[in-house]
């Protein structure tokens, strides 16, 4: 699964620790996503999406290994 | 995140006191048990079943102890490993659980291959300290050590931001 969590961060000028805080979980949490080493829950997508004002499936894409 | 079925933070603390007082104990059980003499206990267990060598099988009865201690040790090292082991982390979070998981995993893998390799190996009386030891320790301290050290490996993944 791809994502662009890195770019809409960097447009909303957020540290991977502010995005941590504001949706409540760790920092490393939101560096293992970027990094693709783990796919986060339903609720967490969410609220990544809330937060960036994008819907899920602008954020995470299915790859064909899927 | 549903951490219901784990402890406090703060208890970890408590739990590696007790386990490092449980290892030390132990080691010392099974190495050189003499040592100990000055801390055994005689008294009288209850018991739910007991079987000794010379008499037969009894059920609800009291059973004569020379020593405690290795009752003791036992209850220390799994009240202290458990402490250690299933207390949630300072920022607990799904990532960090599913961490926990692989790692329960693993160590679940590993003792159990132990303990089929202690019994294809060792034989005689040591097979029943063997198995004791794969019982109440292993796998505890083989998921505490896998766990941390992928805790430690996030904590050091610091990243361009």
């Amino acid at each position: 699964m791809k994502n662009r969590i890195r770019v809409e961060r960097a447009e909303l000028g957020l540290t991977q620790e502010q995005v941590a805080e504001k949706i409540g979980v760790s920092r490393q949490t939101i560096n293992a996503i970027e990094k693709g080493k783990y796919a986060p829950s339903v609720v967490l997508a969410l609220k990544l999406a809330r937060l960036f004002g994008k819907r899920v499936d602008d954020i995470f894409e299915l790859e064909t290994d899927d | 995140m549903n951490t219901r079925n784990l402890l406090p933070h703060s208890w970890r603390k408590v739990g590696w006191i007790l386990s490092i007082i449980g290892i030390v104990l132990g080691l010392l059980y099974l190495f050189d048990s003499s040592i100990l003499s000055a801390i055994n206990v005689h008294c009288k267990m209850p018991a739910i079943v007991v079987n000794d060598v010379f008499t037969d099988i009894e059920f609800f009865t009291l059973s004569r102890k020379d020593s405690i201690l290795d009752e003791i040790i036992v209850v220390l090292l799994t009240v202290g490993l458990v402490l250690v082991g299933f207390t949630r982390e300072r920022h607990e979070d799904e990532y960090i659980a599913q961490l926990r998981l692989e790692s329960l995993v693993w160590a679940t893998y590993v003792n159990l291959a132990l303990i089929v390799c202690s019994t294809l190996f060792v034989y005689g009386a040591i097979y029943l300290t063997v198995m004791v030891v794969l019982l109440y320790f292993t796998q505890m301290s083989l998921f505490i050590i896998k766990f941390r050290v992928a805790m430690y490996r996030l904590n050091r993944s610091r990243n361009e931001e």
